[in-house]
This record gives structure tokens, sequence and C-alpha cells, in this order.
């Protein structure tokens, strides 16, 4: 397949001209936070090419989004109406994110209408990681810092430039059609590949995950899940912040005969998300909740969907204050068991 | 690829009001779809959300049968701003409903088998849905014997009361009311669930048992069960846990990998097991 080369001083355009058929996000930088932000404005702003701070899900499933507006009369769906979506600058980790997510609301039982608007026709750059964070784990997944998987078109920043390859059908037609793109010389090509080289080459290995859902499923007792909950807060930004937690609330707004209904993120640390109108809780203690936002990734979404549930951004081992580390807690359930 | 929104709530209207409990508290509403198109049918043991626009929804089992027409009967324990809201609707009313949602008692695996339906407090609910199928003049040739325990606290408490004493003079069903401790005027049973099932339960050959209740009643009841010996595979209950979305989305009703609003909310004991699940 042709790869492409689009200059860096041709980007504002370029996204101008993707915008003509797409709502279009990319990583904005504004008060020292990288959030994925819709380009409104003619002028562009600044493209930041780092992990963002907020996780990518937000374009597609928001933190407050209104399912349905209704008044004394009629009710109507708040689903989404507008062009397709279109995001450039989504990390490897980030792609394989929506991927799980698709596997979750867009699963053979029931679609979420929702999430599905946002995301059908959707086109995804993803920009490889020329230099991955000491945050950055996505190799223990099947992932890499240069990982197209699950993207429509992959993005190499080349200094002066970004090499772009198609993955996809929607990716292929759409660069083919653009004003902005040149053929990438040889060189660029070479550049480009050294870069992938370097970035996989300078992640640690990663250990091998293999019997980690064995032994996850088999001591659901152990030390280990006390020792990481004494230190667990149940703040939740591991959470909100996680790529593949999607875990919301429902609730009711409404004054007089107005109102709406919203969904809103939620996480399975916070104790009222389990308890029941009767005052019991399935969950009441901090072990049992970290336990299930642990085990989720680790174990029950490999039941589900064949995956683990952990992408690898790094963004909560960033994030924890108080510094718990998914990583270590791995390390330890294989390191503990291996010596038994 | 896109289905309806499943979070839209169809119309209904509240048909009729029957207050179940003498504090109350228990309160049964049966409903009736406003525009007859969007009825749906279901089976016994699944559940919907009810819906009221401005406060919000809660999940319900469906206490009538899909052999019973015109109506869906649901029986409400005021308890939270949705419960309250739905007590205080009248006769005329309209809400919304969203399902049917879930699986349900797997009738068909039980055809010419004894059904032994163990109930306690309003976690009845959907054993009266299953009862009343079973019992059904199209479906009662299929089964076996059909022997129901229900307790409750007190007479008071005890729900669709007029109804199980109309089916202790049937010749098709043995029904057993019992309330825990004697109170005057009683003359049926008195005693916890577990004694009562030990008592009159038949023997588990060729049986299956449904056990619906508090969770206490449930852990009292399953040594019982296995004294009697009924396997893992021949005991089924339905769970109840705090639900939003119903669809499997939300992610907070799940027990390991498996969500009570989708995979659920029947389980049989051996799959719980499996699932770690304690009562």
């Amino acid at each position: 397949m042709s790869k492409y080369k689009l200059k860096k001083n041709n980007i504002e355009n370029f996204l101008n001209e993707l915008r003509e058929e797409y709502s279009v996000f990319a990583p904005i930088e504004s008060d020292g936070t990288v959030a994925f932000q819709k380009l409104d404005d003619v002028k562009l702003p600044d493209i930041s090419l780092k992990r963002t701070d907020r996780p990518p899900k937000e374009i597609f499933f928001p933190h407050t989004e209104v399912i349905l507006s209704f008044d004394d009369k009629n009710a109507e769906s708040g689903e989404y109406r507008g062009k397709p979506i279109a995001v450039f600058g989504l990390k490897s980790c980030d792609s394989k994110s929506l991927h799980i997510l698709d596997n979750v609301f867009l699963d053979s039982s029931y679609t979420d209408t929702y999430w599905y608007k946002r995301r059908s026709n959707s086109l995804i750059f993803t920009i490889g990681c020329n230099n991955p964070l000491p945050s950055c784990f996505c190799n223990w997944f099947k992932c890499g810092p240069f990982d197209s998987t699950h993207s429509d078109v992959a993005v190499t920043d080349i200094e002066d430039s970004f090499i772009l390859e198609p993955v996809s059908e929607q990716g292929t037609e759409y660069l083919a059609k653009s004003k902005y793109l040149e053929k990438a010389e040889e060189k660029d090509i070479k550049k480009a590949e050294a870069l992938k080289e370097k970035a996989e080459s300078d992640m640690p290995q990663p250990p091998d995950l293999k019997k980690l859902k064995e032994i996850l499923d088999n001591n659901q007792n152990d030390k280990l899940w006390e020792e990481l909950a004494a230190k667990c807060l149940g703040c939740g930004v591991c959470a909100f912040s996680c790529p593949t937690c999607y875990c919301f609330d429902i609730q009711d707004d409404s004054r007089r005969n107005k109102g709406k209904r919203v969904r809103i993120w939620d996480t399975c640390q916070e104790p009222l998300f389990t308890k029941e109108g009767s005052g019991h809780n399935p969950r009441p203690s901090q072990k049992g909740r970290t336990l299930q936002r642990f085990m989720h990734k680790l174990s029950y979404m490999i039941e589900t969907q064949n995956n683990f549930g952990c992408v690898g951004c790094g963004r909560c081992v960033t994030l924890c204050p108080v510094n718990i580390d998914i990583r270590d807690f791995i390390k330890k359930v294989l390191q503990v068991k291996g010596d038994k | 690829m896109q289905a309806h929104n499943s979070y839209i709530p169809i119309p209904v209207r509240v048909k009729k009001i029957y207050i179940e409990s003498e504090d109350r508290l228990l309160r049964t509403i049966d409903l009736e779809f406003i525009n007859p198109d969007q009825a749906f049918d279901y089976k016994p043991g699944q559940f919907c959300q009810l819906s009221l626009l401005g406060k919000g929804e809660a999940p319900f089992g469906i206490a009538s049968s899909p052999t019973e027409k015109g109506f869906l009967r649901f029986t409400v324990n005021k308890i939270g701003l949705v419960t309250t809201g739905l007590h205080m609707l009248k006769e005329g009313d309209e809400l919304g409903i969203r399902g049917p949602l879930g699986n349900y008692y797997p009738v068909e695996e039980f055809k010419n088998k004894n059904v032994v339906l163990v109930g306690g407090g309003f976690g009845v609910t959907t054993l009266r849905s299953l009862a009343v199928y079973l019992r059904d003049p199209a479906h009662r040739a299929d089964y076996g014997d059909i022997t129901f325990i229900y307790g409750a606290r007190n007479p008071g408490a005890m729900i669709y009361r007029n109804e199980f004493e109309k089916w202790e003079n049937e010749e098709d069903i043995d029904m057993n009311l019992t309330i825990d401790k004697p109170v005057k005027g009683w003359n049926k049973k008195v005693g916890f669930v577990p004694n009562v099932t030990k008592e009159v339960a038949p023997g588990s050959d060729n049986s299956v048992i449904m056990v619906c209740g508090p969770p206490i009643m449930i852990k009292f009841t399953l040594p019982v069960l296995a004294e009697l010996g009924f396997s893992k595979d021949s005991i089924y209950t339905s769970l109840e846990r705090r639900m939003k979305c119903g669809i499997g989305k939300c992610g907070r009703c799940n027990i390991g990998s498996k969500y009570v609003c989708v995979d659920g909310p029947v389980f049989s004991y051996r799959e719980l097991e499996k699932l770690n699940y304690k009562f």
C-alpha cells in the first residue's frame, strides 16, 4: 500500500480539509492539560503529540451525555446527530481502547445507541510514539508504540513531516482524495521505520502474562489484594483517566415539568456504586472494589472479549495519588505464585 | 447493525393498583401499553426497568405471567426516590417501561419434571409469574407436581395473599404458606422457610427447585436442599443487584465476569458456585 507524506506546514490545511467531511478531534494542550478537543476554528491551535491527560473515550462517550430530554408531552433521545467523527493523533494504546469499548457497547445482545451514533464511520489516525514514556507498557498486551491494528490511518512523525499509511479501506479512500498529501519518498519511509524500531526496542521487555488470569482467578483472598486495597484511597482517578473504563450512572435532572436524563461516568471505586435500595452493599469494602477493578481488566474481560482490559497507556500509573502501579501489582502476582 | 434504542422507555399506563402489605409499603401495580403495537412478550423470571421521567428508573421482576394477557404486574417496595414515585401513581397515570430484560427460568428444561418454588418476603414476585405460567391449561400437562412454599414475617407482610389462599384449594398445586412466628387467627404453617421446605418438599428425584428471597433465607435453605438430594444443577435462584442500564453496559451488577442484568437474573446454584458467589 502506498504511503503518503504530509508536510507539517500543511497540517492546518489537511485538518481543515478533513473538517469538511468530519467533525475532527485532536489533542490540544490548554492550561497544562492535554485533551482531545473538537477543532472548530479555521485557525487551528497547535496539535500536541503528547499522550493526552484525559482519555480519548470522552470523544465517543462524553463524561456527561443527555440520553433523553423531556417535558410534559414528549421525550426525545439525545443521540448524536452530527457529522462522522475523525480523530487525529491517537496513540496505539488509545486506538486499541476504542476497539475494547466497541466490544462492550456494540456487543451482539444490545447496541448502545449513543456510542454507536458517534463511533460509526469514524476515521482514526493513530500516531506512532517516537518516545514512549516511562509509564508506558502497551507492549505487555500484544500492542506496541507503533501498532496500528485498530486504526484507519497510521501516522509517523518524522520531524518536518508526517508519514501517513492507510490501514483500513476507509482510510485508503480518504487519503487518496486529500489535496495536501504527496507520495512518501524512500528515505522518508526508512526514517519512519527506524523511529518505529527504536521506539519498540526502547521499551523494556514485558513479563510473560500467560498465567496471570489463572493465578488471579485462584487467589481472590490473597494478601496482595489486602495490601493493595490498604493503600488505595478509592478516589477513582484510575477509572476516570482509564481509556477502557466505561462504567456509568444514569440520573434524571428536572425542574417543574422539563428535564433531562443524563449518563455520567461513574466508577466501581465508589462505595455507593453497588449500594442497593435496601441498604445492602455487595462490595462494602475497598478490598472488594479494588479487586473488582483489577479483576475486570485482567481476568473478566478475557472471558467476555478475549482481551486484557488494560491497554498499558500508563495514565493511572502517572495519576494515582498514592502511587499504585498496576505493573508492580502484576509482577508481584506473577512472582509470589512462581515461588510457591 | 443499529437496532432500536434500548434506553428509551415505552409508554405504559397504570391499570390497577393493589395495596399488598399491612404497612402499605408494598404495592402492586398492573400496567397496560398505551400503544398496543409496542407490547412485548416475555418469559417468567425476566424483569423490566420502570421509568419515571424526572425521577429515574429502577428494576423490578415481572410478577405477571406471559399467559395472562392485557397487563404487566409489578410489586414495588417503597424505599427510595423512584419507588416512592411509583407509589404515588394513580390509576390512569402514565409512566415508562424498558424490557423485557435478562434471562428467565428455563421452563423448557423443566418439562416432565416436578417443580418446587420456594419464596420468602417479596422475593416471591417472579415465582408467582412462574407458577401461573406452569398452571396455565396450555402448559400444566407438561409438568409434574408443583409445590409452592412461601414464607413471610407475618400475615400482613404476605403478598398476593388472597390469590395464594385460593390456590390452597386447587388440586394441581401444593400451596404451603408460612409465617415466622405464631399469630392469633393464623391456622396455617408457622416456621422459617428452610424448615418448612424440609417438611413439605418432595424428593429431589426428577425435580427442580427455585429459591427466591432474602440472601439469609437462601443461605439456610441450601443445606436443606443438599440433604434432600437436590443437585447443584437443579437449584435455581434469581439475584438482585443495583442496576442502571439493564443491558450489560453500565458495569455495576456484575458477579465475576457475568452481569446479573443480561446473564441473569436467574442462575443455577452450580453457576453461582463457579462465580465464587456467596449468600
